[in-house]
C-alpha cells in the first residue's frame, strides 16, 4: 500500500502545472523550429549575407601619342556614422575640423544627426548611417583622418573622372556625369571598353562581421578598364584649338565654328575643333559649359556646304567620261534649255564667260558647275546626281563612332523641284554637317575612296598589351582613281594666283582645296547677311597628307563685308597648314620650292 | 502497512527507477559534452584551441560523479540532525561571499568564493542547504499546517440582544491555536525561504532567487500552507520582485524585451532574437554537428545559457524535444516513485531536488524559446560550468539516496525521536 504524504490534490495540481510548462516549452519549440522558422530564417541570411562591391577605376583615354586624356584618380569622401563614436570620440571634433578645415560647428553638428524623422506616423525614426563631412580629399587627409582612429569616423573610396587637358578634344573624349555614366564622345562609345568590370564578393559573415571563407559564393576580382588610344594628336589637336581661339572666335564672334583635319588615306581623324568649346572637367557648371557648348557641331549641325560641293558634280562629269578638263561651257548664258524646259542659272559673283572646267573651278563658276551637272543628268537621269553625292557621303551619317550624327539632307530626284538641279551643284538645297564635307574632299585627295572616319586608334589592355586594332575601312570608291587625279589637279588651280583661295598656297607644299561660301536661310530666305564660309583643302597634293576642313557659321564681319570662304576660312587654313609644317618638320618637295607666287 | 513487511525486497524496485534516472542524466550530460565540442569552440574563454571549453568541462565530470555518489551515500535521516548547523553555515557563506577578498567578483556580482582549483557558487550550496532545511521543518510541523484554524461558534448566548429571539447565529472566529500556527506553519518557513533568497538577491543573482523561492514555494504548497497564506504571500513576493526590478536601472527593458524580441532585437533583445533565429535555422534536422553559425559572435553565451539554441540550430527539432523528453522522463520517474516515501521529509527532499532541476531546465528554455523574461541560468547537464554540473550530480544523488531508502522496508522508529 502506498501512502502519499501530502494532499494529492495540491500533489496531482503540481504535476498538471510541470506538465503544462513541458507542453508549452514543447510547443514553443515546435514553432520555432518549424512554423516560424522561414520567416526567421530570412532574417538570419539577411544578417550573414556579404555583398560587397569593388569598383573597377575606369580606362584611361589617350591620343595618338600617349597622351592623357581621360584618366580616372582616387578620392575620398570623410564621413562620420555617428552612431558608432563613442563618449571619449565625440570630444574630438576639434581634431576632425582640424584635419578636414571645417567649422568645428560642422563636425559637432554632423555628431547629433543620427535619425530622421520616420516617414509615416508611428514609423520608427529611420537611422542615419553617414553623414559626409567633406567630399573628394586626397589620400593624405585620408590617412590623416584614419590616423585620428576615431572609431565612426572614416574615408571612402570613389573613383572620379579627371580631364588633364581640360576642353582639349572635349567634344570627342566626352565626359563621365556625377552617377559615373559616360554620356557622350568617345567615353560613351568605347564605354564597353572604358568602364572595366566591377568585382563582388558573395558570401557569409559571422558576428564580429568577420566573413567566413568556407561559405563563400562568389568572389570576383575588379577588372579595370581597359585605354583607349585615339587617332587624335593633342599637337595638332592644340594648334587648331588654339586657332580656333585666336583666329576665328575672337576676329569674327561666329554662332559655331568647326576645324577638322584627317589622315586621306586611312580617314583617322587626326584633329577636331568645335567652336564654342567647354572644360570637360565643368561639364557641370552650366555657366561655364551651357549645353550649347558641349554639342559637337561638326557631327550634329547641318549648313549648306555651297562652293565647296561643286567637286561633287564635276567629278562626276569627269568620272561619267561626258566632260574633260578642257571641256568649254558658256556661263556667261542666264538661261538654258533643259529637259525642253528652260532653266535660268544662278548668278556668278563674278561673271566669266566662257570657261573650261579648270576656270570653273578655279573660278567656283556657279553656273559652270551647275551646266556640267545639267549635261551628266540630262544624258544619265537625276538619279545619277543624286548617287554620285550618296557616294561621296551626303545623306548618311559617316559613321563617327561617338555617334549623334546628323545625317544631312539630300533629296530624292523625286523630291527635287525645277530648280534643284541648278541650285544643288553650288552647294545649296543640300545640306550637311562639316565631317560630312570633310569626308567628301578626302575622298578626293584619297583617290575617289571614301574612308570611315577613323577616331580610336586600337584598345589597350591594362597590361599593355593591344586587344583591339581598328584598321582603315574603305566606305566606297566613289569615283575612279584617275578621276579624282583629274579634279585634284583643278583644285591645286583653287589655290594657285587667279583661283578663289590663292591665299592658301604654300610654295613647295602642293596645297590643293575649294572655297565656299554659302547663304544662311533666315526665316526661310536666304540671308544677304549671315553666311557660313568655308574652306576644305589638303596637301601635299601629289601624296594628300593632311586634310583641313574650316567652317565657320555666321561670322561677324567688320564693315558689313560678305564673309567670304577665301577671306575668312582660308587664311586660317594657311595658318593651320604652315603650323603643320612646322610643327612636323615637313620638307617641301624638291624642285618645287620657290614655284608659285 | 503490514502487507509491505511481508514482500521481499525486490533489486528492481531501486535499480529500475534509478537506471532510468541515470541513463536520462548520463545522456544529456554526454550531449552537453558533444554539443560543447561546437558551441564553446568560439567562446570568450576558448583560449587554447576550439576544444578547450569542452574538455575544460570533461575535468569537472569526475568531481560531479564523486559529489553525486557522496549525496547518494549520505544517511538523509542522520543529517536531519546537522540540518539547521548546515542551513546557518551555508547562510554565513552567502553573506561572506559579499566580502571582497573572499568572494570573486564578475561583472558586478558576487556569486563565488575562489577556492584555488574551484570557483564555488554559494547559491548553489544554499540549493541543497535549503531543500534539506525546508524539508526537516515541514516534515516536523506536518501536524500543525495541518491543523483547523477556524471553527464555528455559537455567540448566541453571550449577546441575545444581537439575535431578536433566534436561537443560533453561526460566526466564524479564529481560534487561540491560529496564531501560534500562522507563526510555526507559515512565518518560520516563510523566513527560511527569506533569508536564503535575500541572501542570494543582494549578490545580486535574482535568476537564482526566483528559482528558490520557486521551488521553496512549490514545496510549501505540496506539504499543506494554508492557501490564505501562500496565495497573498506568493502575490507579495511577486509585487516586491516586480518593484525591484522596475526600479532597478535598464532592468525593466531588459525584462520585458521578450515579449517583442523583434522590437528590441537590436537592443536588449538581441540575444534572445540570435538564439529564436538559431533554432529557426535549424528546423527538423539540424545543420549538422558544428555547422551552426549562430555561436560565431552572433549568439552571446552560446556555451553556457543559451547552449540550448545551439542544440537547435545544429541538430534540429529532433535534439531539442529530445533533451525536453529527457527531463521530462526524470520528472515521470521521480513522480511515479514519490508516493513510495517514507515520510514527508524524505519526500520534500526528493521533490525539492528535482524540481531544482527539472524547474532549472523549464526556466532555461523557456527563456531561450522567448515565453519568459530574459534571464541567466544555465540549462542542467549540458550548459558549460563545473558548478551547475556537479551540483546537478549532488540533486540527482539525492534524488537516488530517496529511492533507494525507499526501496527497503520503512525501518521502524519513532518520529522525530
Amino acid at each position: 500500500m502506498r501512502t502519499l504524504h501530502v494532499s494529492s490534490a495540491r500533489f496531482v495540481l503540481l504535476i498538471i502545472g510541470v506538465v503544462i510548462c513541458f507542453a508549452g516549452v514543447l510547443g514553443k519549440l515546435w514553432w520555432l523550429h518549424v512554423k516560424d522558422a522561414p520567416k526567421l530564417r530570412d532574417e538570419a541570411t539577411q544578417q550573414r549575407r556579404v555583398f560587397n562591391e569593388y569598383p573597377a577605376s575606369r580606362g584611361q583615354i589617350l591620343d595618338a601619342r600617349g597622351a592623357l586624356l581621360a584618366t580616372t584618380r582616387e578620392v575620398w569622401d570623410v564621413g562620420v556614422d555617428a552612431h558608432e563614436l563613442s563618449e571619449a570620440d565625440c570630444l574630438r571634433a576639434d581634431e576632425i575640423a582640424k584635419v578636414l578645415h571645417l567649422d568645428l560647428g560642422v563636425v559637432t553638428r554632423s555628431f547629433e544627426k543620427r535619425y530622421l524623422p520616420p516617414l509615416e506616423e508611428g514609423a520608427p525614426p529611420r537611422r542615419i548611417k553617414w553623414v559626409k563631412l567633406a567630399d573628394s580629399q586626397d589620400a593624405v587627409v585620408a590617412q590623416q583622418i584614419r590616423d585620428l582612429k576615431i572609431r565612426g569616423v572614416y574615408p571612402l573610396r570613389r573613383y572620379v573622372r579627371y580631364y588633364p587637358k581640360g576642353q582639349l578634344a572635349a567634344h570627342l573624349v566626352g565626359f563621365v556625369n556625377r552617377e559615373g555614366v559616360a554620356t557622350s564622345g568617345v567615353e560613351r562609345a568605347m564605354d564597353w571598353f572604358l568602364q572595366g568590370q566591377r568585382g563582388s564578393l558573395e558570401s557569409q559573415r559571422d558576428g564580429r562581421q568577420r566573413e567566413l571563407a568556407h561559405l563563400r559564393s562568389r568572389k570576383i576580382e575588379p577588372r579595370n578598364g581597359d585605354n583607349v588610344e585615339l587617332t587624335i594628336d593633342s599637337v595638332l589637336q592644340e594648334i587648331c584649338e588654339q586657332v580656333m581661339e585666336e583666329e576665328i572666335a575672337r576676329k569674327y564672334n561666329p554662332e559655331s565654328a568647326a576645324i577638322i583635319i584627317s589622315e586621306p588615306a586611312t580617314g583617322k581623324i587626326l584633329a577636331l575643333a568645335n567652336w564654342p568649346t567647354f572644360n570637360l572637367n565643368e561639364y557641370n557648371d552650366p555657366r561655364k559649359a551651357p549645353m550649347e557648348a558641349q554639342r559637337n557641331r561638326a557631327v550634329t549641325d547641318v549648313y549648306e556646304p555651297g562652293s565647296v560641293f561643286k567637286i561633287i558634280p564635276i567629278s562626276m562629269g569627269l568620272n561619267e567620261r561626258l566632260v574633260t578638263p578642257n571641256s568649254v561651257f558658256d556661263c556667261g548664258a542666264t538661261k538654258v534649255p533643259y529637259r525642253g524646259r528652260l532653266l535660268g542659272l544662278p548668278k556668278d559673283d563674278h561673271p566669266i564667260g566662257e570657261a573650261d572646267v579648270r576656270k570653273i573651278v578655279a573660278k567656283s563658276s556657279n553656273r559652270g558647275s551647275a551646266l556640267i551637272a545639267m549635261k551628266v543628268t540630262e544624258a544619265r537621269g537625276e538619279q545619277t546626281f543624286y548617287d554620285y553625292a550618296y557616294r561621296f557621303g551626303f545623306g548618311r551619317p559617316t559613321g563617327l563612332i561617338t555617334g549623334q550624327e546628323s545625317r544631312g539632307t539630300l533629296h530624292r530626284p523625286e523630291q527635287w523641284d525645277g530648280l534643284t538641279i541648278t541650285r544643288m551643284p553650288m552647294g545649296h538645297a543640300v545640306d550637311c554637317t562639316p565631317l560630312q564635307m570633310h569626308f567628301a574632299m578626302a575622298t578626293i585627295a584619297n583617290g575617289g575612296r571614301l574612308m570611315e572616319p577613323m577616331l580610336v586608334n586600337r584598345v589597350i589592355g591594362a597590361d599593355g598589351n593591344t586587344l583591339l586594332q581598328y584598321e582603315p575601312k574603305v566606305r566606297e570608291q566613289a569615283v575612279r582613281p584617275e578621276t579624282a587625279a583629274q579634279l585634284v589637279e583643278m583644285l591645286r588651280g583653287v589655290c594657285m594666283p587667279g583661283g578663289t583661295a590663292a591665299g592658301a598656297n604654300i610654295p613647295g607644299f602642293e596645297v590643293a582645296g575649294k572655297t565656299g561660301t554659302s547663304q544662311k536661310i533666315i526665316d526661310g530666305r536666304y540671308s544677304s547677311r549671315f553666311h557660313v564660309p568655308s574652306f576644305s583643302g589638303f596637301f601635299p597634293a601629289s601624296n594628300p597628307q593632311y586634310v583641313i576642313s574650316v567652317i565657320v557659321n555666321k561670322p561677324e564681319m567688320p564693315n558689313g563685308r560678305i564673309g567670304y570662304g577665301g577671306t575668312v576660312c582660308v587664311p586660317v587654313f594657311r595658318q593651320l597648314a604652315e603650323k603643320i609644317i612646322h610643327q612636323f618638320g615637313l620638307r617641301p618637295l624638291p624642285g618645287q620650292a620657290g614655284q608659285a607666287i | 502497512m503490514s502487507e509491505r513487511h511481508l514482500q521481499p525486497v525486490r533489486a528492481s524496485r531501486f535499480w529500475v527507477p534509478a537506471s532510468f534516472l541515470m541513463l536520462f542524466a548520463f545522456a544529456l550530460t554526454g550531449f552537453g559534452i558533444l554539443i560543447l565540442s561546437s558551441a564553446g569552440a568560439k567562446a570568450p574563454s576558448a583560449s587554447s584551441g576550439p576544444l578547450h571549453i569542452m574538455y575544460a568541462q570533461l575535468k569537472y565530470l569526475p568531481i560531479a560523479l564523486v559529489a553525486g555518489l557522496v549525496a547518494f551515500r549520505v544517511d538523509l535521516e542522520r543529517l536531519r540532525r546537522w540540518v539547521w548547523w548546515i542551513f546557518g553555515a551555508v547562510c554565513v557563506l552567502l553573506a561572506l561571499v559579499r566580502v571582497p577578498g573572499i568572494g570573486k567578483s564578475v561583472k558586478g556580482s558576487w556569486r563565488w568564493i575562489d577556492l584555488g582549483f574551484f570557483n564555488l557558487q554559494v547559491s548553489d550550496l544554499a540549493k541543497v542547504a535549503l531543500v534539506l532545511a525546508l524539508s526537516h521543518y515541514l516534515a516536523n510541523q506536518q501536524r500543525v499546517l495541518r491543523r483547523v484554524y477556524f471553527q464555528w461558534i455559537d455567540w448566541s448566548p453571550k449577546f441575545p440582544w444581537l439575535l431578536r429571539g433566534k436561537k443560533t447565529f453561526p460566526w466564524v472566529e479564529p481560534t487561540t491555536m491560529a496564531g501560534w500556527d500562522f507563526v510555526q506553519g507559515f512565518l518560520f518557513p516563510a523566513l527560511i525561504i527569506g533569508t536564503v533568497c535575500g541572501l542570494i538577491a543582494i549578490e545580486p543573482d535574482l535568476g537564482t532567487m526566483a528559482l528558490c523561492a520557486a521551488v521553496s514555494g512549490v514545496l510549501l504548497f505540496v506539504s499543506g500552507v494554508r492557501l490564505s497564506y501562500l496565495i497573498p504571500a506568493g502575490l507579495a513576493a511577486v509585487g516586491v520582485f516586480s518593484w525591484v526590478v522596475y526600479n532597478w536601472p535598464n532592468r525593466l527593458n531588459r525584462v520585458l524585451s521578450f515579449l517583442d524580441p523583434e522590437g528590441t532585437k537590436s537592443k536588449e533583445g538581441y540575444q534572445l532574437w540570435q538564439g529564436m533565429v538559431a533554432f529557426a535555422c535549424g528546423g527538423t534536422t539540424g545543420e549538422g554537428l558544428g555547422q551552426g553559425l549562430q555561436q560565431r559572435y552572433f549568439l552571446p553565451e552560446a556555451h553556457t545559457d543559451f547552449i540550448f539554441s545551439i542544440v537547435g540550430e545544429e541538430l534540429g527539432f529532433v535534439a531539442t524535444a529530445g533533451v525536453v523528453a529527457c527531463f521530462f522522463g526524470m520528472f515521470l520517474v521521480v513522480l511515479f516513485n514519490l508516493p513510495k516515501a517514507h515520510n514527508l521529509y524524505q519526500f520534500n527532499v526528493c521533490l525539492g531536488a528535482t524540481l531544482f532541476i527539472v524547474l532549472q531546465a523549464l526556466i532555461n528554455m523557456g527563456v531561450v524559446t522567448g515565453l519568459l523574461p530574459t534571464k541567466g541560468m544555465s540549462l542542467p547537464f549540458i550548459s558549460y560550468g563545473g558548478t551547475n554540473l556537479v551540483m546537478m550530480f549532488v540533486m540527482l544523488g539525492l534524488i537516488l539516496n530517496c529511492l533507494s531508502i525507499w526501496a527497503r522496508p520503512p525501518e521502524l522508529r519513532t518520529e522525530g525521536a
